[in-house]
């Protein structure tokens, strides 16, 4: 078993060091990059439009699929020692992008719901909102 | 935009390589995406060997309406099933698989024709009079009279949408204490449709309501969403709900269909079609409601092919136009399969539709998502 192991660690070590790990883990960010902006595109057209992509797609598969390559970007990039730092920048498109797609989906989710239940949806979003920005965005000070 | 390691220099091509390769696959991984979106196939199978839920034609039976759901066909008999989508296809195909205990023929037939379930039902008795009972409107309640037990309807809506407010006799509260007062509520007339919140439903019974799945299967049916009647909890609550209505139910009784060929009104009641014929309740019923629209004489035309056999003889297939079949009247497709040679028993059936590409196969597709997106932010046109 210890004998399997070295040998991998060799072939990890070979690979890290001819550069092949660096190539097959900028080709899965670009694709993860490319497969998340896409899922989440149809997302929000079978937001708008149910069943029009599900009748075709499994966007529940699609999701599994690009959560398990990020998985293994995740240790591709722990091999090669890079991180993957979410940095706040108002100027990057994508914060707007996904700001406006955010709110267009919860204007979507609200439209028709009774007006006594708006605010609670509302309440419940923000809190939802400030809780993914405490886990991506704060700075861990517990050390 | 993304903060990548760099890639040594002796692996810069081969990386420029498989990029290229990347979104190469990508453009026609969309392409093929956006063909199969705005032009799609539906497939519909049905596994005899096994009655489960993967079968998405409906349940097969015999030209003699007994059940086929082991797949076999008698000499000049046929098995008839059905799928429902609503669209415009250009073709379809049909494949087939024989059972091995099965006898070999040379040929099968199959027929294809598109209209709505509840309009191939056997023709019942004429309706040739308004249903009367005995009405009353005691203060502004309405009431029937039934066993000497006065029953009271559940609002002013649900009368109407039954009988003519001059039906109703006027009465004073002494007519009240004179007979027994039922607990039990009337509610609308069967065949009906109700919103409350945000789902449409159909009363199918005096007790028994069920909700349309989705805003598709209530246009694939054939509704109309000027027929719904905004209805309030307590006129919901008298009611059961039954289950979801999906694409491919037969349209429950109290339907009203209306053949535009014949110009003949059909009211769906237990089973059967039955023609209404008294003028008083077939301009009551038209007054209250658009009906369906059917076409006997489209009904009536048929798309058909050969199947022929493959190379071990168990197998079959064939494809065939269904241009000439009009997609106004109806979303069921028919199937008819036929042997006139010996008996045969099936193993499994798939059917599938193709649509054209063409300008107007993108055109209906565009017009379909414009009514969803009105329909999603309830906006009826």
């Amino acid at each position: 078993m210890t004998h399997i192991i070295d040998k991998w660690i060799q072939l990890i070590t070979h690979y890290k060091e001819n550069g092949v790990l660096v190539l097959i883990y900028n080709l899965l960010i670009e694709f993860l990059f490319i497969g998340y902006f896409g899922f989440l595109s149809l997302l929000t057209v079978e937001t708008l439009l149910p069943l029009f992509i599900t009748a075709h797609i499994s966007l529940t598969k699609l999701f599994i699929i690009l959560f398990l390559i990020s998985f293994f970007a995740l240790i591709l990039g722990h091999i090669l020692e890079q991180n993957f730092i979410l940095e706040k920048n108002k100027k990057n498109p994508f914060v707007w992008i996904g700001f406006f797609l955010t709110f267009g989906i919860l204007f979507l989710s609200i439209i028709r719901f009774p007006f006594s239940t708006i605010p609670l949806i509302l309440l419940s979003f923000v809190a939802i909102i400030f809780l993914f920005f405490r886990i991506f965005f704060q700075k861990d000070e517990t050390f | 935009m993304l903060q990548l390691p760099p890639i040594p220099s002796h692996l810069q091509k081969i990386y420029s390589t498989l990029r290229i390769i990347f979104y190469l696959s990508l453009c026609i991984f969309i392409y093929i995406f956006t063909v199969q979106l705005f032009f799609p196939t539906f497939s519909f199978t049905y596994n005899f060997r096994v009655s489960n839920s993967h079968n998405t034609l409906s349940s097969p039976h015999s030209d003699q309406n007994t059940p086929a759901g082991n797949g076999k066909i008698m000499q000049h008999g046929s098995l008839i099933t059905s799928a429902s989508l609503s669209g415009l296809f250009s073709s379809f195909a049909i494949d087939l698989a024989l059972e091995k205990k099965s006898n070999l023929v040379e040929t099968i037939y199959a027929e294809i024709h598109r209209t709505y379930q509840s309009f191939l039902l056997p023709l019942g008795d004429p309706i040739d009079a308004f249903p009367k009972e005995n009405l009353y409107k005691i203060d502004d309640t309405y009431y029937v009279l039934q066993n000497e037990t006065l029953y009271p309807f559940i609002s002013t809506s649900a009368f109407l949408s039954r009988y003519e407010e001059s039906f109703a006799r006027e009465e004073t509260n002494n007519f009240l204490s004179t007979h027994t007062l039922s607990e039990e509520f009337i509610g609308y007339r069967i065949g009906s449709l109700v919103s409350f919140a945000d789902g449409v439903f159909i009363i199918t019974s005096e007790h028994d309501i069920r909700p349309f799945g989705n805003a598709e299967t209530f246009l694939a049916l054939g509704y109309h969403f000027e027929n719904v009647i905004p209805a309030s909890e307590e006129e919901i609550g008298i009611y059961k709900r039954g289950r979801i209505i999906l694409p491919g139910a037969i349209h429950p009784n109290g339907t009203l269909l209306f053949d535009k060929d014949t110009d003949i009104y059909y009211l769906i009641d237990q089973g059967f079609k039955r023609p209404v014929t008294n003028n008083d309740y077939l301009e009551f019923l038209k007054e209250k409601q658009i009906p369906i629209f059917v076409s006997s004489l489209e009904s009536s035309k048929k798309a058909s092919c050969t199947l022929e056999p493959g190379i071990f003889g168990r197998s079959f297939s064939c494809t065939g136009s269904i241009n000439t079949l009009s997609a106004e009247f109806g979303n069921d497709f028919i199937l008819s399969i036929q042997t006139n040679e010996l008996p045969i028993e099936l193993q499994i059936l798939d059917v599938s539709f193709h649509t054209e590409k063409n300008k107007n196969t993108v055109l209906f597709t565009l017009s379909q998502i414009k009514q969803r997106l009105l329909s999603r932010f309830g906006i009826q046109q």
